[in-house]
Formats: C-alpha cells, sequence, structure tokens
C-alpha cells in the first residue's frame, strides 16, 4: 500500500484529500503545517511515497518545508498545492525539487491521475 | 410572548457573535417553531441589497451534502475570520507587523480554498475580493487606512453571516440555497472592486482590442514558466508594441492613483513639531491683533486682521486633526474583548456603540485602551449577571453595555454603561472602614463613596476571578486616564448598572486658559474648569484662621484658596477684597482661587517644564508668550490636592 503524506493547513481541504486517497486505497499521512510535518518526519521517520504540500500555510510554508525535505531526501515525489493567487510560487518549488503541482480547487479524478502518474514515474 | 419574541429578535440585529447568535435561534427554535421562519427571513433580508443581480442559474448547484464537511468548514472558518477580526485591528497600530499581515492574509486565502471545495460560491468569491483587497495592504501598494479597515471588517461579518445561514438552516442544503440566492454577494464585490479597481495589464489591452482570450491564456502559460513579466512576454511574442504596453502601465497606474497618492506619510515627531509651532504661531497672531488693533485704528488693518486669524485658526484646527485617529477603531478592539470576556465567564452580552467617528489624539488613544480593556472586563465580571439572574430580577437574558464617546468642549467624554447589578455602597463602606480610610458613612455622597474604588488596593471582591483579578485596580486605570489628562467617575444605581464616564483632553498640546497675574509671575488656568469669575465685598467673606477666606455665593460656602500662597509667591494680593477669584470644581465641590488680576483668555501651547519642576505637581507645563515671558499651566487636581494637604483643608 503507498503511502501519501498530506500536509495542509485547512481541515475541509485535508479531509477531502484524505477521503479521495482512501477510497483509492491509499494510506494517508497528516499534518497541519510545516513544522508538524518536520516533527513527524524526524521522530517517526514513516515510509513515504508521496508528498502533498500545500504552498501556503502558518508555522512553516509549504516551499520551506520542500527545501528542508529535499535536504535529505531527493527521490520522493513532492506534490505542490496551490492556487490561482499563488501560482508564482511554483517556479521557487520546481527550482527547489518539486514534482509536480495541482491548484485548488481540484476535482477528484484529475487529482488521483497526478499522483498515480508521479508514483508510477517513481516505480 | 409574542413581544419576548420580537424583543428577541430585536437583539439578534445588535447581537454580535455567532454563539450568542446561535444560542437564541435555539431557544427560540424551542419556545415556538413558527417563529423560525419569521426569524430566517429577518435575519436574511439584513443581507439582502438593493442592488440585485442575479447569480448564474447553477451557481449552487456544487454544494456539498455532506454535513460533516461543511460542519468543519463552518468551525474552521468563523475561527479564521474571528482571528483575522482581532488582528486587523490590531494592524492599525502596528501597520508593519509581518506576522499579523500573513495571518489575515492566510484566513481569506484559506476559506476561499476550502469554500471552492465545497461548492460554496458565494463564500468563495466574497474571500477571493477579500484576498485580493488584502494582497494590496501585503504589498503596500495600498495603506491600510481607516477606510480600508473598516471595509475588510465589514466584509468579514459579510461572510460570518453567510456562513451562518448554513447553520441556522440545519445543514439543509435546499433551504441553504434558496436563502443564498436571496443574499446579493455582488454589491458588496464591486465595492471592493472600487477599491482594488485597478485592472490587470491583460484585461486593458484586451479592452483596446490589441489581444483577445486566447493570447492572455497563452502569455499566462509563459509567465508561470519563465516568470516574466505579461508585458515583456506579450512583446516578445510580438503581440503587441512596446507603445501599446506603455500606455496600458500608464493607464492603470492611472487607476491605481485614485488611492494611493491621497496620502504621504509623516514621522510623529515631524507632526509634532509642526503643532508646537502653530501653537506658537497662534499666540503671537493673538498678541500682534491686540498689539496693532491697540495702536491703530484702521478699517482695512482690523480686516486683514481678522482674516488672518482666521487663517491661522483653521490651520491650527488642521494641524490638530492630522495627529488624530477616530476613537472607533479601539472599539472594534473592544468589541472582540467583550464577546471574549463574556464567553469566558457565560455571561450574555449585547454591544451597543456610539460616537465611533470621534477623533483623538494618537497619543492619548493609546493610552486610553488599557484602561478601557479593564473597565468592560469589571463590567461583564462584576456588573452584568448570570442569564438566570437576569430572568429572575425581570431583566433580558443578556446584559447590555453600551460604549460612547463624544465630543464636550476642549474634551472628548467616553462613557461605559452596563445594565448590571450595581456596585455594592455598603460593601464598599464596610471595605473602607475596616482599611481605617473612614469611621462611619455619615455624609458621604456617593460619588465619595464609589471613589475609594480607585484608591490602591481597595478591592472588594473577595478572591480573584481570572478576569478582573490580575493585581491591576482601578487606581491604575485612573492613573493611566490621569497621565493624559483625564478624569474618571463611576455612577451606579443599585439593580440598574454603573456607569463610567472618562473626560479626556483632545489634545495635550494646547490649552484654552485664563493668563492671570499672581505675585511677581503668570501663570494659566485651564478654561474648561472655570464655572465664573467673580470679585468680592466685604460682606460675602468670612474670615478664617490662618489667613483664609469663606465666601457665601449662590448658595454655597465656598473655601477660598490664595493662589500666591500655594504658588509661593511674595507679593500677592492677600486681601481678598482686591483680589479676583476663579471659581471652579473640582470632585463636585466648588472652590475659589483667588488670583491677583486676569490678563485675557488665549490659547496656549504647553510645553514641558523639564526636570526642574517635573516633580511639581501644581503644573503641568510651561508656555512662553510672544514677548518672551514666561507663563505656568495649573494643573487643577495637583494644585488643590495640595491644598488640601497643606492646609489640612478638611472638605
Amino acid at each position: 500500500m503507498k503511502t501519501v503524506f498530506s500536509v495542509e493547513d485547512s481541515l475541509v481541504v485535508r479531509n477531502i484529500i484524505k477521503q479521495v486517497l482512501q477510497s483509492e486505497g491509499f494510506n494517508v499521512l497528516e499534518a497541519e503545517n510545516g513544522k508538524q510535518a518536520l516533527e513527524i518526519i524526524n521522530s517517526k521517520k514513516p515510509k513515504v511515497d508521496i508528498y502533498i504540500l500545500d504552498v501556503n500555510m502558518p508555522e512553516m510554508d509549504g516551499i520551506t518545508l520542500l527545501g528542508e525535505i529535499r535536504k535529505f531526501d531527493t527521490t520522493t515525489p513532492v506534490v505542490m498545492l496551490t492556487t490561482e493567487t499563488d501560482k508564482s510560487k511554483i517556479m521557487k518549488a520546481k527550482g527547489l525539487g518539486a514534482t509536480g503541482w495541482i491548484i485548488k480547487p481540484f476535482e477528484r479524478e484529475p487529482f488521483l491521475k497526478v499522483i498515480r502518474m508521479l508514483l508510477e514515474k517513481e516505480g | 410572548m409574542i413581544i419576548d419574541v420580537l424583543k428577541l429578535i430585536k437583539e439578534l440585529n445588535i447581537k454580535e457573535s455567532y454563539d450568542e447568535k446561535k444560542e437564541i435561534i435555539d431557544s427560540i427554535n424551542l419556545l415556538i417553531p413558527q417563529i423560525n421562519s419569521i426569524l430566517k427571513k429577518y435575519f436574511v433580508d439584513e443581507l439582502k441589497h438593493k442592488e440585485k443581480k442575479e447569480y448564474p442559474e447553477d451557481f449552487f448547484d456544487n454544494i456539498t451534502t455532506d454535513k460533516k464537511m461543511l460542519q468543519d468548514f463552518i468551525i474552521e472558518s468563523l475561527e479564521h475570520l474571528e482571528r483575522a477580526q482581532v488582528d486587523i485591528v490590531d494592524l492599525e497600530y502596528d501597520p508593519t507587523n509581518k506576522d499579523k499581515i500573513d495571518s489575515i492574509f492566510r484566513a481569506f486565502h484559506s476559506i476561499k480554498g476550502s469554500a471552492s471545495f465545497l461548492g460554496l460560491k458565494n463564500i468563495e468569491e466574497v474571500s477571493h475580493e477579500l484576498e485580493n483587497l488584502f494582497s494590496m495592504v501585503r504589498d503596500s501598494k495600498l495603506r491600510a487606512t481607516k477606510e480600508i479597515i473598516d471595509k475588510i471588517l465589514e466584509g468579514i461579518e459579510f461572510l460570518k453571516n453567510i456562513i451562518n445561514v448554513i447553520t441556522i438552516n440545519d445543514f439543509n442544503i435546499d433551504k441553504i440555497k434558496n436563502d443564498f440566492k436571496s443574499i446579493n454577494i455582488y454589491s458588496y464585490i464591486s465595492e471592493i472592486r472600487g477599491i482594488t479597481g485597478h485592472k490587470k495589464i491583460g484585461e486593458i489591452l484586451k479592452e483596446e482590442k490589441r489581444i483577445d482570450d486566447e493570447d492572455i491564456q497563452e502569455i499566462l502559460l509563459e509567465q508561470i514558466e519563465t516568470k516574466k513579466k505579461f508585458g515583456e512576454i506579450a512583446v516578445e511574442k510580438e503581440k503587441v508594441t512596446e507603445e501599446d504596453i506603455k500606455t496600458a502601465v500608464a493607464k492603470q497606474q492611472e487607476e491605481l492613483k485614485k488611492f494611493v497618492s491621497n496620502y504621504v506619510k509623516v514621522s510623529y515627531d515631524k507632526l509634532n513639531e509642526l503643532i508646537d509651532n502653530v501653537g506658537e504661531l497662534v499666540i503671537n497672531q493673538s498678541m500682534i491683533k491686540q498689539k496693532l488693533s491697540n495702536m491703530i485704528k484702521d478699517v482695512e488693518l482690523e480686516r486683514i486682521l481678522n482674516s488672518f486669524e482666521q487663517i491661522i485658526t483653521s490651520m491650527k484646527n488642521i494641524v490638530i486633526s492630522m495627529g488624530m485617529i477616530p476613537i472607533g477603531e479601539i472599539f472594534n478592539k473592544l468589541k472582540v474583548v467583550i464577546r471574549n470576556t463574556a464567553r469566558e465567564v457565560n455571561k450574555i452580552v449585547n454591544i451597543q456603540m456610539e460616537g465611533e467617528e470621534t477623533e483623538l489624539d494618537k497619543n492619548v488613544i493609546e493610552k486610553i485602551y488599557d484602561p478601557l480593556v479593564h473597565i468592560v472586563r469589571n463590567a461583564i465580571d462584576h456588573g452584568i449577571e448570570m442569564p438566570d439572574e437576569r430572568e429572575k430580577v425581570g431583566k433580558p437574558r443578556a446584559g447590555l453595555l453600551y460604549i460612547g464617546a463624544s465630543h464636550r468642549g476642549n474634551n472628548i467624554e467616553i462613557v461605559i454603561r452596563d445594565d448590571g447589578a450595581g456596585i455594592n455602597r455598603e460593601k464598599i463602606i464596610n471595605k473602607a472602614i475596616s482599611m481605617g480610610l473612614i469611621e462611619n458613612s455619615d455624609n458621604l455622597s456617593d460619588k465619595e463613596v464609589f471613589n475609594f474604588l480607585f484608591l490602591p488596593g481597595f478591592s472588594t471582591k473577595e478572591g480573584v476571578t481570572n478576569i478582573s483579578g490580575r493585581g491591576v485596580g482601578l487606581d491604575v486605570v485612573k492613573k493611566n486616564i490621569e497621565s493624559i489628562k483625564g478624569k474618571v467617575e463611576i455612577e451606579s444605581y443599585k439593580g440598574k448598572g454603573t456607569k463610567f464616564i472618562i473626560k479626556i483632553p483632545l489634545t495635550l498640546a494646547i490649552i484654552e486658559g485664563f493668563i492671570t497675574k499672581v505675585g511677581t509671575n503668570t501663570y494659566i488656568f485651564p478654561f474648561d474648569i472655570i464655572e465664573e469669575i467673580i470679585t468680592f465685598s466685604d460682606k460675602d467673606v468670612t474670615k478664617m484662621g490662618d489667613g483664609d477666606y469663606m465666601v457665601f455665593h449662590r448658595g454655597k460656602h465656598i473655601p477660598i484658596v490664595l493662589a500666591g500662597k500655594v504658588l509661593k509667591e511674595m507679593n500677592y494680593k492677600t486681601d481678598i477684597k482686591d483680589a479676583i477669584v476663579l471659581v471652579i470644581e473640582y470632585d463636585n465641590i466648588p472652590y475659589g482661587i483667588a488670583v491677583d488680576s486676569v490678563l485675557g483668555k488665549q490659547e496656549t501651547v504647553i510645553k514641558s517644564l523639564g526636570i526642574l519642576f517635573a516633580s511639581n505637581p501644581v503644573f503641568s507645563g510651561g508656555t512662553i508668550f510672544g514677548d518672551g515671558t514666561i507663563g505656568f499651566v495649573i494643573d487643577v487636581e495637583g494644585f488643590i490636592n495640595s491644598v488640601k494637604r497643606k492646609e489640612g483643608l478638611n472638605i
């Protein structure tokens, strides 16, 4: 079973991601912000197959978290979640090693397609 | 019964928090289910705007039916909005606080994101506009003026109301859709667009028919990849000429200017210096006018002098108003304090506010906030009773807290009034007796009794609550208010409530005063406190021991204080028949202050007296007159207190 680590501050969006992914048989880990995610990564050292990071979060944003992840893990795919207004940050994320991005709000199917595509690419 | 319900509905109109609204709605629901539909109609009607723009047919078609998700959304969004409300008010005082700015921005951003997933398009669009508006503040394209902050606060309220529709309709999607359709978001959106209104370069180029939608799409895609400017790419791709871009940019700037160029930033120090200088100018002008019109009688000269005076007066008013900000800004912050305090102690409190537009010196506003918070928290914690208790004594379950500000001459009066239980006079008297302050309560007016509350270490509350007992008493409130030359008074009626009245001067820089001569020096008494100026003949005066006098005037015995004695002057008039008496009222007690002569009434710039006099409570400052002589500005409270102490005046 593939594990997805979803880091997103909005409870609503987090639950949507969880619902969609769990219904497709994914294992879902969650954190509310970058800081919390790093703590989980450092303490539990979970095996993650793909990260989904929201760009705009309190405490530590997704871009910073991406940089932190890439310090010890250069291969696991990282998908950035962003909105129309944050599109400008995509370039920065790409430079830091993001594998792809999804613009909110997303539909179920295209969202799953992106996740599957990136997982296959890695596999 | 019906009347009670109507009352509740009416209260609902001024209710603030979501919890309280919900509480009332719930209780009404229990009482008579039919009322619900009326209530809803009222509640929703309030949100209807005159301007009608129809929603597209399918606008609300995708609203999720997942109740759990909607519940999560409501909790999360209301939390975001509450915090944004507090942060945005704070921002007024700390406009560059990046954490606050980011947090507010994220609130709108997050709500927009969540709403878009749940198909709540109206909420999505309103928060999108708010996000846009606020991003301009964040990027320093727009200054967070009162107008902007008000618009954002209005938007926050609007969003809360829209969100509440979901709970009111108990998550019934059809009913929600119906109500949503009757709430027009477009007039608010168009107001916001009026501010954010500058169009994107692409939009302008499209309007000018230089490019079409397809071009825009193409350029935007490229923009994501290259991060180049829209115009740059458009020229590279030969969609438009450089000239076109220049024209479009100029057009964009023109629109932006409407909102940005109305302001210049001035340092507060410079402003204070300006106020100081203008004050001196006012004084010089009045000297010139006086001297010249005494020397030369000329109609033309008089006309010029009058218009000179008018110009300088209006200049003075403008300069003073430049350092002023409306008190409404701290009122908004107080609303949040009230709501949170009420929640902490499980009381229901309605808020009524008046005079938000009243302007005050920025220095004063900063100092008045803490005392107001203290008084407000006290009123909710000690004043307003628990809902059940209130019901028992025939009061509405919700307490009312009124906060109002108004102009009174050169002062601002702030009133904080609750409809709670009132202050227990007996309790204060007992405490005062146990502290050895008084022996009995004979002849003590309510005011004198309540004044004990302002003494350090005086608290009648057994045990401390989390709200008002933090080792800070009303003595600190009084001290803070006095530090800005203000006064505070309490009125309280048992069972009916308590009222705090705070009077503070409009500005600390200029006062209107009577110029008096005492001995060899010039002293200025603030104009506001003087009730009248009188002279006495023998028959009115009773001579007391120690060379003091008492006069009988307008049915009252007034103790006379010889100013020269208090001020330690040498050759002052000791015979009261030769002196002029300024009648003042302090703590509701009239006093007469005898001076040698009154030279006139004049506006005076107060300057600090420096360390030499800093510890002398009799003076609030000094001033320099046009001819170079120096005058001392009297601090009436310090003056009277020093009389009481030195003379042992038992009043």
